[in-house]
Order: structure tokens, then C-alpha cells, then sequence
């Protein structure tokens, strides 16, 4: 049985343009891909395939320009690429819609039987609420957010995937958690918000 | 809330459209692999073709540095030109001879010597003086240095124009085989011809004034439509051969000869005769007067001075040495001394040639002048 090569084998051979491993990187990386657009959306979109393609795109170009700097595992580097594809989307999807309304045709998400449809329909709207805030936020705020809170990425992590240091990336979190809470009117909780 | 967002379940998807996304997305990675191995490529020949460009101009330029810089130095190590050739005029440099055609140009940088043939002519130009060759003359000319610019006559005729307005102050001399002749602005001609097998030099002054010396002693000083000649007497001046006490034929003797039973003397002979110690002292006098001109022509004006005293000591009542004494001292800004030696020389030689000179240097440093 053939052994799976390993990160470091498939960035080097991105690196010396070797496309056959364009299927092995597919397989190892779908999943935190469309799980992490999935989040950014709350839905899959009509463009969903797309943003996987560009998001796969973007992590081939960074490896092959090495500002991948094999601190963090490949998937861990691939969720932040794709959350930043998708916010980028989502950003301009909200410029858009003022012309377009790009979501129709899309089915719902169905209501599974037996929950409070009433209730089910107020928590999608809260967090359709929460992705708009996000979307307007500053990037680097609510994609920091979003890594550490939505994916439960740690900070340090964070830090390595977009390239700041450890207390950069904890200010860009505490800001955009304050940013985030002022525009859902939340008041912000009495005891300092200590990121994990 | 944000919790929530994170615990969302992911729905699963349509196996078919799983696969035909994989289809679509791999062959996308694929393409983008190449594209971007490609650029990369592409772009490492672009550097590199850039990195050889900037190499290359680097390299040009300090070449075209280097050569501009040669040229120059070249250019300043030029001290003299033939040109204006007419018929067949041979130039040696560094042992390398060459042949002037008609209208052609050769730059000196160091010394050289010029033939022109019986029918042939050739104009020499430095910065101070322009030379004409006449036909079959043979001129050697060393390099020019800040004290003197020399030529040396071995046979023919050279007609000279020397730039008395140029700011440089060397002197020109042209050197036959038995005269110098030296000048600071005049025009002439100097001729070197063979006389009953005798080399006899021959100068004829246009304009200006020149000194003719031989063997470091002022013969003759010239003016304008003056002559000269090695072979006679001249005739329209007289000349200012150093005044020895008591002047006997033998101290007329050339050196050479002087020289000559000088030897003979040091082989053993009993005692000098009379003429003999006479031509003894003419040549020793001829010697430290040389000795004097020459640290002069170097710029060494408190050595020249030095010598000069030491000479009119030894040899008191030497015109020329006391000329020379009392410029060296102005030039040394001993203005006092100076003025000494020039009222010295007033007294001693009343009708001297250099008498205007030392009158105004003796005037100019007297008590009423200075107040």
C-alpha cells in the first residue's frame, strides 16, 4: 500500500510544479475548505464551487511563493485561506446585493421536525445578523474573530497563519470582539474578555 | 453566538456534485501549478536577464571609465606635437621610428627625435614655443619639465617662436653641440651646420632678446637682427666671458682641451704649466657655475644661491654669477641682499648687460623707496 506523502512532500512538489499531486492536496484539503465556507456563508452558496476552486487557487499560489512558513499543519494554513476567500466574497456580496439579490433561488435551509420552528427561524436570523456585522467589520478584526471563535483556532495559531506576532493578533481579536458587540448592541461583559 | 456559528452542523453533499466539483477543482489546481511553476520560471530568466543586463552595463561603464580616464591621462602626458609635415619627416619614440606623411600628426610623451629629409619640413608645437624644422635637420627633444623645455640641435636649422605672454614660466633652450641657447619670449633661429670639419652653431634673433652660453658661461646676449656664430667673434655684441683677473690666452681653451691636459696633468707629469693651471681653473669655474644653472633649472633657488656666492667667492668679478646671485636672492624674497648684490654689480660693472635690472632692484629697495 502506497503511504500518503506528507505536508512537506506535497509543498515541495508545488513548489517544483509538480501537478500530479493537484488531486492528493484536493482530498486532504476539501474538507476543512467547504466546512469553513460553509461557516463564512451559513449556507452553500450558488457559487460555492467556485469559491472552493479560488480558495484551493490561493492556497497553490501561496505555497508556491513559500509565504507559507510551515509552522502550523496545511489544513490549519488552508481554513485561514478560505476564511479569507470567504469574507472577501461575502464583503462583496453585501456591495452587491444593493443591485442584485443573489440569494434568490437558493433553497433554505430545511427546518428539521420537531424544533421550535419559531425559535429556529429567530436563531438563523441572529446569526445571518452576526455574519452581515462581520462581513462590514474590518477584515483583519473579523477574520480574527472568526478564527479563534467560530473555528476555535488558538491565538497562537493565529498569529502564524497571518503572519503577526502573538500580541497583534490578540489586539486584532479584542478589538473586533468590541467592534463585533457594539454593532449587535451587546454590552460588553463587565470582567476582561480573556482569549483563550 | 459565535459559539454557535462554529458548532453549525455542515449538511452533506450530493455524492455526483462531490465528484464533479473534485473533477473541476483538480484540474483547476493542476493548470494552477503549472501557471504558477511557469512564473516562476519565467520570472527567474527575467531576474536573471536583468541581474546580466546590470552586470554587463556595470562592466561597460567602468570600461568606458577606465578608457576615458586612459585618454586623459594620455592626453596629459602629450608635451609636444608634429604636425604641419611636409615631405618625408621621421619621428623615433621609445626606439620606434615612424615616418610623417604630409599633413599627418604625432603627440611626444616622451622623448623624441625628429629627421626631416633634404626636401622635408615639420612644424613642432608645445605649449610655449612652436618649432620649425628646416630641410635635413635632426632635432631630439626631451621631455618638457616645469623648469625647461629643451631641444637639442644635433644638425640643421630650427627657427623658434617662443609665447612670451604664456603663463608658464620655464625657460626654453635649445642645446647644440657647443652652445645653449636660452630664451624667454623672442623669436630666432638656431643653425648647426659642419665648418672645415668643425660642428659651428649659428643664431639669428628676430624678435626679442636671447643669451648664448657655452659650457654654462654667457658668450653672447642677442637682440633683434643680432647674429651669433660659434666659428667667430661676434660681431654686435660682445661677449660677456667670464672677466678672470688677468686673462691669458690659455683661458680661452675649450674645456675639452682643458679637460684633456687636466688628464695629462694627473698622469704623472711633474708641475703644471702655467696655461695648464690657467685651463684648470676656466674648467673648474665652468663647472660650479653649471652646478649653479642646474640646481636654478630645478627650482632650487636658496642651493643656486648658495652656489653662486660660493663661485664669486672663488671666483670674484664673474658677471654672470653675480646676475645670477642677486635674482636668485629676489627670488628667495631676500630683497635686502639682493639690492646688495645688485649695487655690487653697479659698481663693478657700470655698462653690464643686466644693468637696468640691478639699477631697478637696487632702487627698489632703497631707504627713500621703501618709505
Amino acid at each position: 500500500m502506497q503511504r500518503a506523502p506528507t505536508d512537506e512532500e506535497l509543498i515541495e512538489a508545488v513548489q517544483r510544479g509538480d501537478h500530479q499531486v493537484a488531486s492528493v492536496i484536493y482530498e486532504r484539503l476539501v474538507g476543512v475548505v467547504d466546512h469553513t465556507l460553509y461557516r463564512v456563508f451559513g449556507r452553500r452558496e450558488v457559487d460555492h464551487d467556485d469559491l472552493v476552486q479560488a480558495a484551493f487557487e490561493q492556497i497553490v499560489v501561496t505555497l508556491s511563493r513559500r509565504s507559507y512558513a510551515r509552522a502550523c499543519s496545511l489544513r490549519t494554513w488552508a481554513s485561514s485561506i478560505a476564511s479569507h476567500v470567504g469574507f472577501n466574497a461575502l464583503r462583496s456580496r453585501r456591495r452587491e446585493r444593493r443591485v442584485l439579490d443573489r440569494e434568490a433561488g437558493i433553497e433554505a435551509e430545511p427546518i428539521r421536525a420537531g424544533v421550535d420552528v419559531e425559535g429556529e427561524a429567530s436563531a438563523r436570523a441572529e446569526l445571518e445578523r452576526l455574519r452581515l456585522q462581520l462581513s462590514e467589520m474590518k477584515s483583519t478584526h473579523a477574520e480574527a474573530v472568526f478564527l479563534h471563535d467560530v473555528l476555535g483556532h488558538e491565538l497562537a495559531e493565529i498569529a502564524l497563519m497571518t503572519q503577526v506576532s502573538v500580541s497583534a493578533a490578540q489586539s486584532r481579536l479584542v478589538r473586533g470582539r468590541r467592534e463585533l458587540f457594539k454593532r449587535l448592541d451587546y454590552v460588553a461583559p463587565r470582567r476582561k474578555t480573556e482569549p483563550s | 453566538m459565535l459559539r454557535r456559528l462554529g458548532n453549525q452542523v455542515v449538511p452533506v453533499e450530493d455524492p455526483e456534485h462531490v465528484e464533479r466539483r473534485r473533477e473541476q477543482v483538480v484540474a483547476a489546481l493542476s493548470r494552477s501549478i503549472r501557471a504558477t511553476a511557469d512564473r516562476k520560471r519565467r520570472a527567474f530568466r527575467t531576474r536573471l536577464l536583468w541581474t546580466a543586463g546590470l552586470a554587463a552595463s556595470l562592466v561597460l561603464g567602468v570600461g568606458i571609465a577606465a578608457q576615458v580616464r586612459h585618454t586623459a591621462v594620455e592626453a596629459a602626458a602629450v608635451f609636444s606635437t608634429v604636425a604641419e609635415v611636409s615631405g618625408a619627416v621621421v619621428v623615433t619614440e621609445n626606439g620606434q621610428s615612424r615616418v610623417l606623411s604630409n599633413g599627418s600628426e604625432f603627440a611626444l610623451r616622451t622623448q623624441g627625435e625628429i629627421e626631416t629629409a633634404p626636401e622635408a619640413q615639420a612644424e613642432l608645437r608645445s605649449q610655449k614655443s612652436s618649432v620649425h624644422l628646416s630641410p635635413a635637420t635632426k632635432l631630439t627633444v626631451p621631455p618638457v619639465t616645469p623648469v625647461e623645455e629643451r631641444y637639442r640641435l644635433a644638425v640643421g636649422r630650427v627657427e623658434l617662436s617662443v609665447d612670451k605672454n604664456s603663463p608658464l614660466t620655464r625657460s626654453v633652450v635649445v642645446e647644440t653641440p657647443n652652445a645653449e641657447v636660452v630664451v624667454h619670449g623672442t623669436v630666432f633661429a638656431v643653425g648647426v651646420s659642419s665648418r672645415n670639419k668643425q660642428t659651428v652653431t649659428e643664431v639669428s634673433v628676430t624678435r626679442g632678446s636671447v643669451w648664448v652660453l657655452q659650457r654654462g658661461s654667457q658668450v653672447a646676449v642677442l637682440g633683434a637682427g643680432q647674429h651669433w656664430s660659434s666659428d667667430a667673434e661676434p660681431t654686435s655684441v660682445p661677449p660677456t666671458v667670464p672677466s678672470l683677473a688677468a686673462p691669458e690666452p690659455a683661458a680661452a681653451l675649450a674645456p675639452s682641451e682643458a679637460v684633456s691636459r687636466r688628464e695629462t696633468a694627473t698622469r704623472g707629469l711633474p708641475r703644471p704649466t702655467a696655461a695648464e693651471t690657467k685651463a684648470s681653473t676656466l674648467a673648474e669655474q665652468s663647472r660650479m657655475f653649471q652646478e649653479a644653472i642646474d640646481a636654478r633649472n630645478r627650482g632650487e633657488d636658496a642651493r643656486s644661491a648658495e652656489l653662486f656666492g660660493r663661485l664669486l667667492q672663488r671666483y670674484p668679478n664673474y658677471e654672470e654669477a653675480e646676475v645670477q646671485l642677486f635674482r636668485a636672492q629676489k627670488r628667495l624674497g631676500r630683497t635686502t641682499a639682493a639690492a646688495a648684490e645688485a649695487r655690487r654689480y653697479l659698481a663693478l660693472h657700470p655698462q653690464g648687460f643686466a644693468r637696468d635690472e640691478a639699477r631697478e632692484l637696487a632702487l627698489s629697495s632703497s631707504p627713500a623707496q621703501r618709505r
